[in-house]
């Protein structure tokens, strides 16, 4: 079933929309959330939240062409969550080990820190991504959105995990250069 | 602003950019490219032979008064500890942690600049280089400062090893023309630029492919190729014309590193440093420098 189609049986409020939606996008999402978690039973928890969060935000919101980023967005958030929560004392994983890649991009201490607002950082990080070409920007997602390691990102696109690791390095720095322009401070 | 704050808001880029990564493209070629590589870099190991000693007043790329090189992966490497030695190669002035990728290996630091690999951990670190992660550059980390580990050559178990241009380009972490930002005419001893900068993308691109078609020889075929029939009294002689026709090029990547190729045009050679590699000019490639390096 399309995309579309699933987002009307949501608007219709049909219980086979979940359904559908698993057949489509589970694995994806459980994989997703299990990359962050680095646990199946947590994965799939997160997947069941996902679906019903999804229930209720759909409407008013209608991810026709979007519902991948949109449940992918949800599900990734849970999970970090549920990270955060888990390990906070140890810090080990692949979210706290993507947290200190992060590092490299906040920007050098500045002006004064004003409350951040998760979503205009996060136009912002778009509009910085849509200055790059497709690999670096590609790849840049693949690390950050979807918390793959350097080498399925390699295999995904046939580059050599070198490749992967500078691009990663450079759009790092860009992305630090650019919310340093943009008035962002620590 | 905290890092998780900016990847947290990386789950909320646009999701136009989200499913545009979604597309798989595995580049073609890519892997027989990099297995043509990897397959002359099994060619080659352990014991070290200069092609060089027939040019005149030519840099090799281990002089008696550099740094000791140290070997690691079938290639020597030497640490330089002035910025001076290190920028050449578009390495920048001021090296820090910020530059500093993965471990790649600890190094014992004997006295002086004798650098060689330890088994165990020492306080001496060699780190991948972030901005350009590929053989020819890595960092040493020794009590909080940094140095660059340069390669400087391939190593050669017999005289005659060849290795396909790709090789080298590779080391320097070229592997598509997309990664060649510029090629430039220096002198000899590669300080200046003395003749054409070359950024055009379309020549560049150029430049690449007909560098990938060009035939290697080992160094016993190019001497044969141009020296064998030469009486030996006038041998001398025919080196040091040989010598005297260089055009050194610069090759600058897209992260700014920089490795240098010599071109002997009249006589229809390159020689690939560190690579122990001649490759003989087609006639495109000689069209492409006559063209290009004016």
């Amino acid at each position: 079933m399309e995309d579309s189609e699933i987002v009307d049986l949501y608007l219709k409020r049909d219980e086979s929309a979940i359904r559908e939606t698993s057949a489509r996008y589970g694995s994806k999402l459980r994989s997703l959330a299990d990359r962050i978690l680095e646990n199946d039973a947590s994965a799939m928890e997160c997947e069941n939240d996902t679906y019903l969060k999804a229930w209720h935000s759909i409407p008013p919101y209608e991810p026709r062409t979007w519902l991948f980023p949109f449940l992918g967005r949800i599900i990734r958030h849970l999970a970090i969550d549920e990270c955060r929560r888990k390990n906070a004392e140890k810090r080990k994983g692949v979210y706290f080990e993507l947290t200190k890649e992060m590092e490299e991009c906040v920007p050098a201490k500045g002006g004064p820190e004003e409350d951040l607002n998760a979503d205009l950082l996060a136009q912002t990080i778009s509009a910085y991504l849509d200055t790059l070409g497709d690999e670096p920007r590609n790849i840049f997602v693949r690390r950050y959105w979807f918390f793959e390691s350097v080498s399925e990102i390699s295999k995904r696109y046939g580059f050599s995990e070198s490749k992967v690791k500078s691009a990663l390095f450079r759009t790092r720095e860009g992305l630090r250069k650019h919310l340093e322009k943009e008035g962002y401070s620590v | 602003m905290k890092p998780e704050e900016i990847l947290d808001s990386v789950g909320k880029i646009e999701p136009r950019i989200v499913q545009a990564s979604q597309v798989t493209e595995k580049k073609n070629g890519k892997w027989q490219f990099r297995a043509l590589a990897v397959l002359g870099a099994l060619c080659l190991a352990a014991v070290l032979l200069f092609p060089n000693i027939f040019k005149k007043d030519q840099p090799s790329d281990a002089v008696i008064d550099e740094p000791v090189p140290f070997e690691l992966d079938g290639r020597l490497y030497q640490v330089l500890e002035e910025p001076s030695q290190w920028t050449k190669y578009g390495i920048p002035e001021i090296l820090s942690q910020g530059y500093a990728g993965e471990h790649r290996a600890w190094l014992n630091h004997e006295e002086g600049d004798v650098y060689s690999l330890s088994d165990t951990e020492t306080e001496t670190e060699m780190l991948e280089y972030a901005p350009c992660v590929c053989p020819a550059v890595y960092l040493v980390k020794e009590n909080g400062t940094f140095k660059a580990a340069v390669f400087c050559n391939d190593i050669h178990k017999q005289t005659n090893i060849s290795a396909p241009m790709a090789q080298q380009f590779e080391t320097w972490g070229i592997l598509s023309s997309d990664d060649i930002a510029e090629i430039a005419e220096t002198d000899w001893n590669r300080n200046s630029v003395t003749g054409a900068v070359i950024e055009d993308r379309e020549t560049l691109n150029e430049f690449y492919d007909l560098a990938m078609d060009l035939d290697p020889y080992g160094n016993d075929d190019f001497q044969a190729e141009v020296f064998d029939g030469i009486d030996e009294a006038q041998q001398a002689e025919a080196h040091n014309a040989f010598a005297d026709d260089l055009r050194t090029i610069r090759v600058r990547n897209s992260a700014g590193l920089c490795f240098w190729m010599d071109v002997h045009p009249s006589y229809g050679w390159i020689y690939g440093h560190g690579t122990m590699t001649y490759y003989r000019i087609n006639d495109d490639m000689a069209g492409w420098i006559q063209n290009n390096l004016k």
